[in-house]
Parts: C-alpha cells; sequence; structure tokens
C-alpha cells in the first residue's frame, strides 16, 4: 500500500504542482476569453437578452475611428516617451555604476521610487502640477518664460506629451534597475583591458557597454511597447483620453464602452482586436530574441 | 490512516483553492441570510439609497419629518460621485443585487438606465402624479407604456448676468432693461461685442477641447431641434442644427468666452477674477452661485429670460439636467422604497423646502402656486427670480435625452474640438459625427 | 588629468541632485498639498507650506470616507495575494525545473503563451463569470486572478534550477513524498526567491487599480487606490482630500522601498537579465 501510494504521488506530483496555475488560468483568462469572442458577435447592453449580431460589431470598429485613433495614439505615445526615457535610464546606470560616483544607493532610490508608488496617487499630483492654473504654469508665468498658460491637457498634443512625462517619471528608475543590472554582469577586465589601450570613459561605454547592451535595451523597449498599449490609469485620470480622444488607447476605449456607455458587445469586439494586437506584439518579440541568441 | 492524510496533503493545492472560491460565495449567501432575518422579526426595515452629495444635501432636510411619519423605515443615503452610480447601478441590475433600494438618476442617463432592465416598473404608483409634474419629464422614464422613475428637479435654462459688469460696459443693466433688449442670440453677441470692447470681459465661459456641449445643446432644446428628431433619427447634420453650432463656433471665435474648462477649479475661480458676464444655465445655479461658484457676489448677479433664437419662435426655453429616484427591481422593500420616494418628491411640502433651502427646482407643478416662488432672492438683488423658471418651464419643447445621449454628447464634445483645434468647418465635422452616430447606434 | 577627472564628476553630482529633485518634487507638492485648505490648491502665487496645516484633511478620510477599512482592505489583498501566488508559482516552477513528465514541454509552452492574453481583453466576460460566482464587490474577486502569474513561474522555475538533485534524490530514498519534498527542503532554499519576487506582487497588488475599481463598489470594500479615485466626486473636486489619500498610499511603500531595496532590485534584474 505504502508503495503504490509512494509511486501515485510521485507520478502525479508535477500535474498536481502546475494544476493551480491552469485552473486559474481556465477560470479567469482562458474561459472568459472564449466567452469574449462570442459577446463580439452580439449586441448587448447589460439586459438579459444578448441579440446576436454577425459581423455588425466589427464592421463598426474597423470603419470607425476610435480604434485606429487609440491604436495610432498609443504609437504616438510610445514614440514620444520611450527614447526619452531608455537615454535617460542608461545615462543614470552608466553614471550609477562608474567608480567614481558618489551616493549611487541614494540616487537609485530615488529614481526607483516613482515606480512602486501608486499610479493613482501619482497621476493626481499630476493632475495638479499640469493643471491650466497649477504650479508649473504658475511658475514659468512668474519666471516670465511664458505669459500665458500652457495647455498641458487642453490640446492634443500637449495632451499627449504630459502623459509621456508622466510615464517617463513612472518608469525611467525600473529601466534604469534593469540595465544597472546588466552592466554590473559585464566583466571588469573588460574595461580595465580598455584603460591599458588608452580608450576613454566615453569611449569605452560606446564600444564596450551600448555593444553589451543591445540585448537588454530591446528587451526593454520591447517591454515598454506592450505597456504603451495596456496603458489605461495615466490617461484615465490625467486626460479622460481627451481632448477629442487623443491620449485615449485601447485599453480605456474597452472600458469606456464596457463600462461607461453599456456597450458590452462592441467591447468584447474591442478586445479580441486588442488582443490580436497583443499577440503580434509578442510574437515580434520572441522572433527578436531567437534571432539574437 | 496514514495514507488517507498523505491523501489529502496531495490534493492540498486543489482543496485550497475551492476553500477560496466557497469563501468568496457562502460571504455573499451569509449577508443576505441576515437580512432576511430582519425582516421576519419584524424590526425596521432599513431601506438603502444610492445618491450624490448635493442631492443629499437636500434630502437631509426632509429626513426629520420623514422619520417621524415613517418611525420603522431606516434610510441609508449612501453618496457615490455621480458618475459612479450609474457604473454602480449596472453592475447591481445585471448582478441581481436587492442593494440599492432606490437610486438617483439624472434625466439624461435615466433611458440608458431603464434599457439595462434593472429597474422597477412603478406605473401604478406615479399614477396619480401623472398630470401634476412636468409633462416632459415622464418622456425619459417611460419604455413601451410602462414608467419606471418618479420625476425629481426640473432645470429650466435662464440666463444669469453680472449687472454691474454690464453697467461697466454701458449696457442696460436692470433685469426688466436687459429682458427688453436681449431677446436673441443675436442681441446677446451684440451684448458680448460691446462688453469685450469696453472692458475687455468675455460673455461666457467655455472650453474649446472640453467643452460638456451645453450651451450649444440647450440652443438646440429651445428650437425644438435636438440631436434626434421625433422619430428617433440622427439630426446632427439638420442645416439647422449646423447653424446652431456655428453660432457657437462664431461667439468663441470672435473671443467672447473666456475658455476654460466647465467644472474644473479653474472655472470656479474664473467667475471670482470677473472673466465672465453670463452664465446661460438651468435653474440650479440658483443653489450653485452663492455657496460654490461666486459667494462674494450677492447683489451682482441678475436673472432673465433665455435669449431666444427668433422672437417668433413657438418655445422660449430649454432644460438641463434634473433628477430622478427610481427603485431597484431586486429591492425586498419596494412599498418602503415608494413612501420614501413618495414622500420626497409627491409631498408639496417636501419639495418645496428643497426649493427653498437648496435651490431645485420641483417638477411638481402643484408647488408652483405656493408663495415661495414670489419671494425675492437676497443674492439676486431682491429680484424675485423663481417665477422666470415657472414661465420658463411651461414653456419648453417636449423633448426626450433618450439612451443614446451619452454617447452623442461625447461625440459632441470630440466634434467642437476638432472644430477648434484642427480650424475645420462645422459642417463637414457635424456630418462625420451624425454618421459616427448612426453608426453605432443603428439609427436612420 | 585628473583635476580634471574631479571637476567632471563634480559636476555630475549637482546634476543628479538636480534631477533627484525634479523627481523628488511630485511628492513634495503633494505632501504640501495634503496639508492645504481646499482654496489654496491652486492659489496664485503658490503656497508652498500652508500657514496653518489641515491635519483634519487626514482625519476626515478615516471619520467619514472608511479609510481605516480601505488600508485592512489593501493589507488584506495584497498580502493574500502575494502569499498565495508565491505558493502557486513556486509549486509549478519547482515541477518545470525538476521533474520530468508527460506534456511538461507543451504544459511550459502554454504558461508562456498565458502571457498573450492580457487580462484586459476579457475583463466584459469575466465581470460576468463574478457576477454568478457571487464574486463582484468581493476583495476575494480582487485576489483571485493574481493568484498565478506567467512571470512567477518562469521565474521560480529559474530558481529551482539551482536545487541540487542530490538533495531531492536523498530525500526520496528516505521515502519523504514529493510534498514534503516541497516544503522541507525546496520551500527553504527558495526563500530569497520568495523575498524579491514577493515584494514586487505586494507592490504590484497595493497599487493595482484598473480590475478592482470595476468590481469594487461599496465604500467600505475599497482598496486604497480605488478609493483615492472615489474621492472624486461632488460637485468640485477636493483635491486635498484626494492628495492626503494619496500621501497615505505612498507611506507603506516608501517603507518597502526602505527596508527592502536590495530584494528589490535583485528581483527584478534576476528576473530580466538571466530570463
Amino acid at each position: 500500500m505504502q508503495n503504490f501510494y509512494w509511486r501515485w504521488q510521485f507520478k502525479t506530483a508535477p500535474y498536481r504542482f502546475v494544476a493551480p496555475f491552469f485552473i486559474l488560468f481556465v477560470v479567469f483568462v482562458f474561459l472568459p476569453f472564449v466567452f469574449s469572442i462570442y459577446l463580439s458577435f452580439t449586441n448587448w447592453h447589460g439586459e438579459e437578452v444578448k441579440t446576436f449580431v454577425g459581423l455588425d460589431n466589427y464592421k463598426t470598429l474597423l470603419t470607425n475611428r476610435e480604434f485606429w485613433q487609440s491604436l495610432l495614439n498609443s504609437i504616438i505615445i510610445f514614440v514620444l516617451y520611450v527614447p526619452v526615457m531608455l537615454l535617460l535610464a542608461l545615462i543614470f546606470a552608466s553614471c550609477l555604476s562608474s567608480s567614481w560616483m558618489k551616493w549611487t544607493g541614494f540616487f537609485r532610490t530615488v529614481f526607483f521610487i516613482p515606480n512602486i508608488t501608486s499610479v493613482v496617487a501619482i497621476s493626481f499630483v499630476f493632475l495638479l502640477i499640469f493643471n491650466s492654473t497649477g504650479i508649473l504654469n504658475q511658475v514659468l508665468m512668474n519666471a516670465g518664460v511664458i505669459h500665458e498658460p500652457i495647455p498641458f491637457l487642453e490640446t492634443p498634443w500637449w495632451a499627449r506629451i504630459s502623459v509621456s512625462v508622466l510615464v517617463v517619471f513612472r518608469w525611467t528608475g525600473y529601466n534604469m534597475i534593469l540595465l544597472l543590472g546588466g552592466m554590473q554582469s559585464i566583466s571588469k577586465s573588460l574595461y580595465e583591458a580598455a584603460e591599458v589601450d588608452g580608450a576613454s570613459g566615453i569611449k569605452s561605454f560606446w564600444y564596450i557597454t551600448l555593444p553589451m547592451m543591445k540585448r537588454l535595451l530591446a528587451f526593454c523597449t520591447v517591454l515598454s511597447t506592450l505597456g504603451t498599449f495596456s496603458l489605461f490609469t495615466e490617461p484615465f485620470i490625467l486626460t479622460k483620453g481627451g481632448p477629442n480622444l487623443a491620449t485615449t488607447t485601447p485599453v480605456m476605449l474597452i472600458y469606456k464602452e464596457s463600462f461607461q456607455n453599456l456597450n458590452m458587445g462592441y467591447a468584447s469586439t474591442i478586445s479580441i482586436f486588442f488582443f490580436i494586437v497583443m499577440m503580434i506584439l509578442s510574437l515580434m518579440q520572441l522572433r527578436l530574441f531567437r534571432d539574437n541568441d | 490512516m496514514n495514507a488517507m492524510k498523505r491523501m489529502s496533503a496531495a490534493l492540498l493545492c486543489t482543496v485550497l483553492m475551492l476553500t477560496l472560491v466557497l469563501s468568496g460565495c457562502s460571504g455573499k449567501s451569509g449577508e443576505s441570510g441576515g437580512k432576511a432575518e430582519g425582516d421576519a422579526a419584524g424590526e425596521k426595515t432599513k431601506i438603502t439609497v444610492w445618491i450624490w452629495e448635493d442631492a443629499k444635501t437636500v434630502i437631509d432636510l426632509n429626513m426629520p419629518e420623514f422619520k417621524k411619519q415613517y418611525p420603522n423605515i431606516d434610510v441609508d443615503l449612501h453618496v457615490l460621485a455621480q458618475s459612479d452610480v450609474y457604473q454602480n447601478f449596472l453592475i447591481a441590475a445585471s448582478s441581481g443585487d436587492q442593494v440599492p433600494d432606490v437610486v438617483n438618476l439624472e434625466s439624461l442617463r435615466l433611458s440608458q438606465m431603464i434599457e439595462t432592465g434593472g429597474l422597477l416598473d412603478i406605473t401604478d404608483k406615479v399614477a396619480p402624479y401623472k398630470d401634476k409634474m412636468n409633462a416632459y419629464k415622464w418622456a425619459d422614464a417611460t419604455k413601451d407604456g410602462k414608467i419606471y422613475a418618479m420625476p425629481w428637479d426640473s432645470g429650466p435654462v435662464v440666463m444669469f448676468y453680472r449687472n454691474d459688469l454690464f453697467k461697466q460696459a454701458g449696457l442696460p443693466y436692470k433685469p426688466e432693461d436687459v429682458a427688453a433688449e436681449l431677446k436673441t442670440w443675436d442681441d446677446y453677441m451684440r451684448f458680448a461685442k460691446q462688453l469685450k470692447e469696453k472692458t475687455g470681459i468675455a460673455m461666457l465661459a467655455d472650453s474649446k477641447s472640453q467643452t460638456d456641449g451645453g450651451f450649444f445643446q440647450q440652443i438646440l432644446w429651445q428650437r425644438d431641434l435636438w440631436i434626434f428628431g421625433k422619430d428617433g433619427s440622427v439630426q446632427l447634420d439638420n442645416p439647422e442644427v449646423i447653424k446652431t453650432a456655428q453660432y457657437f463656433v462664431d461667439l468663441m471665435k470672435s473671443g467672447y468666452v473666456y475658455e476654460v474648462k466647465p467644472w474644473s477649479d479653474a472655472w470656479y475661480s474664473s467667475f471670482q477674477q470677473n472673466k465672465e458676464a453670463t452664465i446661460v444655465g438651468a435653474s440650479w445655479y440658483e443653489g450653485l452661485l452663492p455657496t460654490l461658484i461666486d459667494p462674494d457676489a450677492s447683489g451682482k448677479w441678475s436673472v432673465v429670460p433665455m435669449p431666444k433664437w427668433s422672437v417668433d419662435d413657438k418655445y422660449s426655453s430649454a432644460i438641463d439636467g434634473g433628477a430622478n429616484l427610481a427603485i431597484n427591481k431586486n429591492s425586498k422593500h419596494p412599498e418602503e422604497a415608494w413612501k420614501f420616494i413618495e414622500f420626497m418628491l409627491g409631498k408639496e411640502e417636501s419639495q418645496l423646502k428643497m426649493m427653498k433651502e437648496g435651490g431645485l427646482f420641483p417638477s411638481l407643478e402643484t408647488t408652483y402656486n405656493d408663495d415661495v416662488f414670489k419671494e425675492k432672492v437676497p443674492y439676486f438683488n431682491d429680484q424675485p427670480v423663481r417665477t422666470l423658471y415657472i414661465d420658463a418651464v411651461k414653456n419648453v419643447a417636449p423633448i426626450t435625452y433618450t439612451k443614446d445621449y451619452p454617447l452623442a454628447n461625447e461625440l459632441i464634445t470630440n466634434a467642437f474640438a476638432e472644430i477648434f483645434l484642427d480650424n475645420k468647418s462645422v459642417e463637414s465635422v457635424f456630418k462625420k459625427a451624425a454618421a459616427e452616430l448612426r453608426q453605432k447606434t443603428g439609427r436612420k | 588629468m585628473r583635476k580634471q577627472h574631479k571637476t567632471l564628476s563634480i559636476v555630475v553630482l549637482l546634476v543628479f541632485l538636480l534631477l533627484a529633485a525634479v523627481f523628488m518634487f511630485p511628492f513634495i507638492w503633494m505632501l504640501s498639498s495634503s496639508l492645504k485648505d481646499k482654496s489654496e490648491i491652486f492659489a496664485n502665487p503658490p503656497i508652498w507650506i500652508p500657514d496653518t496645516f489641515h491635519w483634519e484633511n487626514f482625519t476626515q478620510l478615516f471619520t467619514e470616507r472608511h479609510f481605516g477599512n480601505v488600508i485592512v482592505n489593501s493589507l488584506f489583498t495584497a498580502v493574500t495575494g502575494t502569499v498565495g501566488a508565491l505558493f502557486f508559482c513556486s509549486l509549478a516552477g519547482f515541477a518545470f525545473a525538476k521533474y520530468n513528465f508527460r506534456g511538461k514541454r507543451l504544459l511550459f509552452g502554454l504558461v508562456l503563451a498565458s502571457l498573450m492574453i492580457p487580462m484586459e481583453s476579457s475583463m466584459v466576460p469575466l465581470f460576468i463569470i463574478y457576477r454568478d460566482l457571487g464574486l463582484i464587490d468581493h476583495l476575494w474577486g480582487v485576489i483571485l486572478p493574481r493568484l498565478t502569474s506567467a512571470f512567477g513561474i518562469f521565474y521560480m522555475r529559474q530558481y529551482c534550477m539551482s536545487v541540487e538533485n542530490e538533495l531531492l534524490e536523498a530525500a526520496r530514498m528516505d521515502g519523504c513524498s514529493e510534498n514534503r519534498i516541497y516544503f522541507r527542503i525546496v520551500a527553504p532554499i527558495l526563500i530569497p526567491a520568495f523575498a524579491s519576487l514577493g515584494i514586487i506582487f505586494f507592490v504590484e497588488e497595493w497599487n493595482n487599480f484598473l480590475w478592482p475599481s470595476v468590481i469594487l463598489r461599496s465604500e467600505d470594500k475599497l482598496t486604497i487606490a480605488v478609493a483615492i479615485r472615489s474621492l472624486q466626486s461632488g460637485v468640485r473636486t477636493p483635491y486635498n482630500l484626494i492628495m492626503s489619500g494619496s500621501v497615505i498610499s505612498i507611506l507603506p511603500m516608501l517603507a518597502v522601498i526602505f527596508i527592502f531595496q536590495k530584494q528589490i532590485f535583485a528581483g527584478l534584474t534576476e528576473g530580466t537579465v538571466k530570463g
């Protein structure tokens, strides 16, 4: 009996160990996902009956500007913030990993704090800062830099820039930590050899650090892509997706259609397309790293 | 035995997860069980009302009386942000929740909420009030001949203006003179021009990219045009609607509008900084002006009727806002809920108290003969402003918001943003918006 | 040459101090605004330090806005979610690292593929499932979907690779069951990994907003991020209250970063650099 039981529990152990993940995954992700494919063919506003409407929702989605606009917004915000953020993170990381820098622990913590503090809280402070009568406009006006308040949240481009600034503020520290980890894994002897050859700090950064970091930078970029398309809280609080949909992201669109306009069927259609976009991005990510390896 | 013990340990994760799921369920059934017991004991009945903050303030005025009359009904006034009331009620309705018993709904969201099927049919209960309320209020409360909500207040639109700023600009400033000379929207434009030239002050405040569409929609309503026609068709590309939008665009482009997002903090402070001279708005501004918007300006504000598109127009005013109370279909205490609603909204004394102390203009027409409407209001220079609301509410076009209003409203906000920011023609943008609205609502 | 180096490093240090000030400014402004009266928030010229500290902004949150409950709720969801997720992720990570079983490659592929279905794309139906399970307005509804994470499994698998096979075999020789092996041998080795990953989970859960804001409704059942957002109500938004709520929400996170920064940084870099 004992022996039989032991063999049984040994054989089943791995399956039992991975089971929770799959049960939770099926219940909370997979089944809902399949269900949302069904819902995407219906017109449903929360009432008891769901009307089957075939491909109507898909037609609406593809011919309407909203969805395309939300994808375009994500791309624009991505282009606005990713280069700035990665450049800053790279500068921070390389300075903080050099031997001559003081108080590295302090700076590392300070730059990282925005990333672990509540995005809701930070978005609200930025709402106060970027307000047309907010502190930033007041300081700039009192200093005579500008005469009219800058419409940080009131015109499409400024609104996108403001959201991007918020994202840079939140995520530079995170990327800095990733890059720092990468830099510390570069062997010290490489730099020592370079110094012997007379290569200065900037040169060794250019010829040693950067090439070694290429893969990690690519990784950070891909992570940011996925993050940008599912951006929600920042624009939700800062700009409510406006003005004129300029900062509406796909996830905001899903939220708005499902829980504000009660357009559950249409919202599911957006969800499906959102999934497809994310899948393409993830596949590109896998491809990228397979090629690099 | 030992094997059994091990067996159970082996199934640890599954069991753990089951308990997790089960504890989620049992928590819920436990709650409802507790409530049922309270009923059986025949004790006090508790009803929950979902309400937003300023509405609670006026309900509180009547609570002492209500408690006296119904000592056995406990009322829990649960305050939520206005947008959260809708979102939460949708969730409650679709999950068959028994809470809340009563929900506070704006007219402009009412049809949309009825559509979800979560409200109780109260056609029989409201029957005695059918002829006593403003007729237009019933339209949005009705679906397929059944009534789902009891009207609370109405928001007839008038024009509030700063008499001191008008005087400073050399314009007529006494209410009777202004009413005589500012009759049409053309006159309004003329006043705006003189005000701007003489004092540099704007006529009104609104935003280019984030307008709430209120000003434009009020004129539409007044002209009996609206976003949707009587047959349900989309009217945004109707030439007259486009002309109305053009009027707002002209006003803005001539520099007569102080640019600020309505209801933002900057908007509130712009009044104290004398940035604008008029509010074309509903009667409920009477309650907001002396408290939140411009508390230090007592005596400086006056009221005249809303200007008209053309003096011969059939209707002279519009409606902005106004609320209703409705009962949750799954409420365990619909009778008590109705008693609460009837006491607050159907009883003249209650409505009058909310008018007098809270500035909410009742939909209940039988109150209009009361002396409170003829009273002089100190904040408005002792002008008896409330008679103007009665005249206004009797002259509004019978228009319904419909369930697609929230969507249409958003499209209008975006349309104006496009017109102003990208400098596009009103006609092209409104035609595009009309097409989008047709496609998303399946209307003609 | 050396002197030049020194001045350069001082310049860099000054620039970094300036940048640090910029990064800290929103928090300083948050704290300052949290102690202001409603009317002082947008005052011109700006008020840096309010004349009187309006501590009632904080007390009001507790007396009128159920912040006592809110903090308990947030702690409960964050702790339970974290412990549960660590348990389930380490179990699966252990299985994928140390067992050979049929379908292993397929199942691990599925774990990776699951990263491709973002939670946001199944919000609508999940909401309906929640309604049927009675999970709406329940803290468990926030916790359950976060009890596993493909990233966590991946991370734990990497870590479990370092567990020596001989150790496991020896235990099996003694007749140890697999469960015992996990609890007695593997779990203790994983403690550093639990710490790193656990803090990341805890922070994520504490700041979680979208899904809780969809399913939590009653004022006394909210978690802190949702509770702060729900203050944005009424005719005029009470930004001073929102700021004091925000200050409350970031305090535990500041404590976390000062106590556990080593684990956090290690967790982040290990999860990505090795992966």
